[in-house]
């Protein structure tokens, strides 16, 4: 039960972060009219395009991998702090 | 840091009972001797003054006296059973701490900062946020201050702008400190409770509940104020203001302290 509640902390503090960072940066380029492409390698995190009827953001499937990764991270460091009895 | 013109209150919540100070919200008991009961009855009075009376009542050396009360008063206080009046002006206080901090820098430690507890009511979930948000204003005004005047740097750039950025900033930052702890005191009805506020530390103490209830509770804080964060940025996203949108992402920071990072993400992890 331990790990599982690390995961889903872990996760619902990546997502949190990553979209309300994600919508932040979006809001601030999409103002100063601009472009922007965010992602890492082929997996996209943020995309910000202007076209003729204004701004577009995009939020990429990356952070939903994002939140993945940060749930699994807080897991295995989970077990490790219990396995040496750290809290 | 303690000085011989301050002197020591004992907070709401502590009491002495016969030969122990007892702590109704940690409901614990410490055995305290003669001379720490003698300190304690004499608690609103300087410590110098204390210190002489202790001196001459039991016979010690002036010197002697004064170290024996500092170091009580001390623990007293790094215990949470008592709350330290200064009396020396701020300016002066500074000064020897960081006379103190130089000399201990070889050490690589720094002085031990004053703890102040403030009790709770927590009569109903209400009271309990709003007096956790007394407790705080202060500290989140001056960290809402410290942050906005760090943003108002590049001012002469963009006037306007820079300065809504920095009250963005700052009210996110200073708002997010009551947020969290109001999220953890919402949950304490009921429960004893005091906020404290250590150097750079701001925690709740409650008494002892259950694992589960415990979990909660840590979770509590940090879900609060990310939580409103997360609130402020979708308002934001929707009236499309980058500048309120920062003012949101230091709440949202707090959700961090569901990780086990922090203290309390190792608590609500069940650690």
């Amino acid at each position: 039960m331990r790990p599982l509640r690390a995961f889903a902390f872990g996760s619902i503090a990546g997502a949190v972060v990553g979209y309300a960072t994600a919508a932040t940066v979006g809001l601030a380029v999409a103002a100063a009219d601009a472009e922007l492409h965010v992602g890492i390698g082929p997996v996209m995190l943020l995309a910000v395009e202007t076209g003729p009827r204004g701004a577009a953001a995009t939020f990429g499937s990356g952070l939903v991998v994002l939140a993945f990764v940060v749930g699994l991270v807080n897991a295995a460091v989970a077990a490790v702090l219990a396995r040496r009895g750290i809290a | 840091m303690l000085s011989l013109e301050d002197s020591i209150v004992v907070p709401t919540g502590v009491r002495v009972d016969g030969h122990d100070v007892v702590d109704d919200v940690r409901a614990a008991r410490y055995p305290a001797n003669d001379s720490a009961l003698f300190v304690l009855r004499r608690a609103g009075r300087p410590l110098g003054d204390v210190a002489e009376e202790l001196g001459r009542c039991h016979r010690l050396e002036p010197g002697r006296a004064r170290a024996d009360v500092l170091v009580f008063a001390h623990a007293l206080n790094v215990g949470l059973l008592a709350n330290v009046v200064r009396r020396r002006p701020r300016h002066r206080r500074a000064i020897e701490w960081l006379v103190l901090a130089a000399r201990l820098a070889p050490a690589g430690t720094l002085p031990a900062p004053v703890a102040r507890r403030h009790p709770l009511d927590t009569r109903t979930s209400i009271r309990a946020v709003v007096s956790a948000a007394r407790g705080l204003v202060g500290r989140a005004f001056a960290l809402a201050a410290v942050v906005a005047v760090i943003a108002l740097q590049p001012l002469p750039a963009a006037p306007t702008r820079i300065a809504l950025v920095a009250i963005a900033l700052g009210a996110g930052v200073g708002g997010s400190i009551i947020l969290h702890e109001a999220g953890h005191a919402a949950l304490l009805a009921g429960v004893g409770a005091a906020l404290v506020l250590a150097g750079p530390r701001t925690y709740v103490l409650h008494a002892p509940v259950s694992q589960r209830r415990r979990r909660v509770l840590a979770a509590a804080g940090p879900a609060c104020a990310c939580g409103l964060g997360g609130v402020v940025i979708a308002v934001a996203w929707v009236l499309r203001l980058p500048e309120l949108a920062l003012a949101g992402c230091a709440p949202v920071g707090h959700a961090l302290g569901l990780t086990v990072a922090t203290g309390d993400g190792r608590t609500a992890c069940g650690l």
